[in-house]
């Protein structure tokens, strides 16, 4: 439904890019996550589908139709600001009935009834004849939320709509977002640094660095089989844990040498021709361990302190000059002096090339 | 008890130090210098040549005068009324051209707008001194001699530049995020112009207006060189009374004095008024 | 690969159109501005320059006479005293405006409003301060005349004769000082706002870590609240130079430029072709050094307060 065709922006006539080589298909109804880290050009994409920026390289297309040069009010489209953006002389009344006022087509009561519809939806009738200031942050998310789906899009852009709330509103706004979404049977496209925000919401993600799209798929995959280094550390949380180790050939396995200790990987579950030396980086998530009493095939931990988390421990330990994060369940206590054994469950474990930081291991 | 507790609250939250005195001394001294003569010309206006109370100097606001050789000026309330519109007009001409104008440099993309943006600078500091010969040709051949509309065009020319970069600067800081939004909303360019940037830069505004028409309130020396007649406005009211005659002024100081409260209060009490709002405003805007 | 194969030809129209839409719509937005300043500036500022090379006068007419203006205005002897005391008339009253409005802004603003937190006090200073920048020229200079005034009239010289001192002739004998006098106080005056402005905005928590540190008053004047004035100072300054040297309708309202041109500066000379003497080509060639000062200066200020800084591209593409 939405397709983006090796779209890029740059400026200064293509001395710096914002954001490049972007290639990415969005069906009707998904909800897709643009995540990444500050600057990493997700807004502009968004902007760019949006309408308010032109892809300077590359086209867009909605339903097969060539974008690049519609209006945004053209494009069946809502959209959500990180502030908000409402008009602040006017009521909230009349910044939701804005867009329709802008159509010129409509009577005063067509007006009047998809408005408050849409504020029964989003569940704001009582505020509005109120003014902007005089609502709190989350009852002006919602706000927005209405004005950008009054004129019934097909699809819904927003710009880290929840980076201004605090916590326990995150997560309510985060739900009725999720709500109005597959009630209206709208595509949504949310920009966010948050990884679990876009984890727990979004049907895909597209982890973007630096201008560049490093991964699109859905969240298990990402956080399962991670395309590179970028997208494994960013994703999950706690983080992935990496530990560098040499491959040599031993027989039908590969044995892994690390500071911690020698792991036995077998090549059924490498692409050796991903491997561009023997150098490897071995990413491994925290409660993928198996803690074990045997010294073979296992890797030994310094435990630095334990926190107990209550429903597990995590334990804190140090690899050489890494720290290595290992999760247990709560009834699993070791002592803090004790060294720990612990192996990787193979069905889990990540290989990573060293030079490419691409993965090599699969499934 | 009780009384004893809150008169010590009372003096704790009062932290105002003490030692003030010196500095408002110096303070009156060097006032004096302002107070002194504006206190004259508050006094002349209310006394005749021998020093006694009267106000009769302010006959002049409906009645005419004369001055020397059977010329007579009109009543005082019709230049005023001619300086009023002057100072709207040109007031009103300013902010017709100059916000729309100030959007375009902050807000959009065109060709040559650094260069153009370089050039309002410049144009700024440029010099009025350095036209009123070419003015004088070009009001001429355009016809406009004696007629207040070609001085209000001059000086609206002239102001432009420096209202354009004030404003600019005021525009620079409205947030992008309405901008967008209304955009999205499906409206135009130029009503998210008028109905969502205007409201959020009217402070802004509110100073461009008020200094375009303070500026045309006080102007003489143009009115002087390009009208003929001594009543077009208030500022040439006034000096036509200046004429001397054997060293002295014909018409009594006082009168003279008078003419200028008229002139001055309605400056001083309508700056008064949009103070707060101009004070706290000019820092927004200030050309750094 | 050819990335815009996708792009049909009805998709290159719509571009094309797109393009033209967004260049179109800012210059509609300054066409009265365009056309004003075209009219009355662009124009103007071309005739000046025919004019300096012709012999124009009241009369309207003239010829062509190459750069005989010019050379009038390097010979003219007069010219060395013009000079002279348009720099004296410049340097003077920018110096002493300067300071004196940092003075009163010091005053009213740090101490009273911040020190010994007597805001209303301070604020009845500084609107007092503002009235001579407020008041219309014609009106500020009568009040001095009448002040100065000859014999018995002044105010000055009726304060002396209850001392039993004699009169002073000020326009005759002390013109000059009378007219730096009067610029100063204007142009102290109109400093006040932007001065008290940028005091203001110093964050009290710096003040009060001096304060705990032991610092006095005078030093935190000196030390933090001139630094905060460094940019306002600097703005002022070159303002005042440009507009002191500019300055000519104080001058006709003031001295008429006398007694024996004492008061005449290089702007009001210009002032007097145009007006007086009329011979408009002259002093169109006169004109002619002014513009390229104060184009000088105009540039100036551009490279120091980083006038591109401010020019930041729209986040908009349409």
């Amino acid at each position: 439904m939405i397709r983006l065709e090796n779209v890029g922006k740059s400026y200064d006539g293509g001395k710096s890019y914002a954001i490049r080589n972007i290639n990415l298909t969005i069906e009707k109804g998904d909800f897709v996550a643009l995540l990444g880290p500050s600057g990493c050009g997700k807004s502009t994409t968004l902007m760019m589908l949006c309408g308010l920026y032109r892809p300077t390289e590359g086209n867009i297309y909605f339903n097969g139709k060539y974008m690049n040069n519609v209006l945004p009010k053209d494009r069946n489209i809502g959209m959500v600001f990180q502030s908000y953006a409402l008009y602040p002389n006017m009521s909230v009344y009349k910044n939701i009935a804005f867009p329709l006022t802008q159509m010129k087509s409509l009577s005063k009561e067509e007006i009047d009834e998809k408005v408050n519809y849409i504020a029964k939806v989003v569940k704001i009738e009582g505020l509005l004849k109120r003014m902007p200031s005089q609502i709190s942050g989350g009852q002006q998310q919602r706000v927005a939320m209405c004005r950008a789906l009054v004129k019934n899009p097909q699809i819904l852009l927003l710009d880290e709509p929840m980076s201004n709330l605090d916590a326990r509103l995150k997560l309510e706004i985060r739900d009725e977002i999720k709500k109005v979404q597959e009630e209206l049977g709208l595509t949504a496209i949310i920009v966010t640094h948050d990884q679990e925000e876009a984890m727990a919401m979004s049907s895909h993600i597209a982890v973007i660095d630096q201008g560049a799209l490093q991964q699109y798929a859905k969240p298990d995959e990402l956080y399962n089989r991670p395309n590179n280094l970028f997208v494994a550390s960013f994703i999950g949380n706690p983080p992935m844990n990496f530990v560098d180790g040499t491959f040599a050939k031993a027989g039908s396995s590969y044995i892994c040498k690390t500071i911690g200790g020698t792991i036995e990987i077998s090549t059924s579950i490498v692409d050796a021709d991903g491997l561009t030396s023997d150098e490897v980086v071995l990413g491994i998530r925290p409660h993928t361990f198996d803690l074990v009493d045997s010294r073979d095939n296992v890797l030994s931990l310094e435990t630095q302190y334990i926190e107990h988390l209550g429903k597990e421990n995590l334990y804190k330990c140090r690899l050489g000059n890494t720290n290595v994060r290992v999760i247990t369940p709560a009834n699993i206590l070791k002592p803090v002096e004790e060294k720990l054994f612990v192996r990787p469950r193979p069905e889990s474990i990540c290989i990573f090339d060293k030079k490419t930081q691409k993965l090599i291991s699969k499934r | 008890m009780d009384t004893k507790r809150r008169f010590f609250e009372r003096v704790q939250v009062d932290d105002r130090p003490p030692g003030v005195l010196k500095h408002v001394i110096i303070l009156i001294l060097f006032s004096s210098i302002i107070i002194i003569p504006y206190a004259w010309l508050f006094t002349s206006a209310m006394t005749t040549r021998d020093g006694s109370f009267t106000l009769e100097n302010w006959s002049f606001l409906w009645q005419e005068i004369e001055l020397k050789r059977g010329q007579y000026l009109p009543p005082a309330y019709k230049p005023l009324l001619s300086s009023l519109m002057f100072a709207t007009i040109m007031a009103v001409c300013v902010i017709v051209t100059a916000v729309p104008a100030a959007y375009a440099f902050s807000r959009t993309k065109f060709v040559g707008r650094r260069f153009m943006a370089r050039m309002l600078v410049v144009l700024d500091a440029f010099p009025s001194v350095a036209l009123l010969i070419s003015f004088i040709i070009l009001l001429s051949k355009m016809g406009l001699v004696n007629k207040l509309i070609g001085v209000i065009f001059l000086k609206v020319a002239m102001y432009l530049p420096g209202a354009i970069w004030l404003m600019k600067g005021f525009f620079d800081h409205v947030n992008w995020d309405m901008e967008w939004a209304a955009i999205v909303d499906g409206a135009s360019r130029f009503k998210t112009f008028y109905k969502v940037i205007v409201p959020a830069a009217k402070p802004g505004i509110l100073v461009i207006l008020v200094n375009s028409f303070l500026s045309g309130w006080g102007e003489y020396i143009l009115i002087n060189l390009f009208m003929r007649g001594n009543s077009s406005t208030m500022s040439s009211f006034i000096g036509a009374m200046m004429d001397r005659e054997d060293g002295r002024f014909i018409v009594s100081g006082g009168v003279l004095a008078a003419a200028c409260i008229c002139y001055i209060i309605p400056v001083i009490i309508g700056f008064v008024c949009t103070q707060k709002t101009l004070l706290q405003v000019k820092q927004g805007g200030s050309k750094q | 690969m050819e990335k815009e194969s996708s792009k049909t030809k009805k998709d290159r129209m719509a571009d094309r159109r797109a393009r033209l839409r967004v260049q179109g719509f800012p210059f509609a937005m300054m066409t009265p501005f365009l056309i004003i300043t075209s009219i009355f500036v662009v124009v103007p500022i071309i005739i000046m320059f025919i004019l300096s090379f012709t012999d124009f006068n009241f009369s309207m007419k003239g010829s062509f006479i190459g750069l005989r203006n010019y050379r009038q205005i390097f010979g003219y002897p007069g010219m060395g005293q013009i000079l002279l005391q348009t720099f004296l008339f410049v340097g003077v009253s920018v110096v002493f405006s300067v300071l004196g409005s940092i003075f009163i802004v010091i005053i009213t603003t740090f101490y009273l409003d911040i020190i010994y937190k007597r805001k209303k006090l301070g604020l009845l200073f500084r609107v007092l301060w503002l009235v001579p920048d407020l008041t219309p020229t014609i009106v500020y200079m009568f009040m001095w005349k009448f002040v100065f005034g000859a014999e018995n009239y002044g105010l000055i010289n009726k304060f002396l004769a209850f001392f039993g001192l004699p009169s002073v002739a000020w326009f005759t004998d002390y013109a000059m000082f009378l007219l730096l006098f009067t610029t100063i106080l204007k142009a102290a005056s109109g400093s006040v706002i932007l001065f008290s402005s940028a005091v203001s905005q110093i964050p009290e928590n710096v003040i009060q870590s001096a304060k705990v540190d032991g610092a006095s008053s005078l030093t935190i004047c000196f030390k933090i609240v001139l630094s905060y004035l460094r940019w306002p100072i600097m703005q002022k300054t070159l303002w005042t130079i440009l507009g002191s040297f500019c300055t000519y309708e104080s001058i006709k309202l003031l001295t008429d430029g006398g007694p024996m041109a004492k008061t005449t500066t290089y702007a009001y000379y210009i002032y007097q072709n145009a007006y007086d003497f009329q011979e408009y080509g002259y002093g169109a060639a006169l004109s002619v050094f002014m513009v390229i000062m104060s184009t000088a200066l105009g540039m100036l200020m551009l490279r120091i307060f980083k006038i591109d800084k401010q020019m930041q591209d729209p986040r908009m593409d349409i």
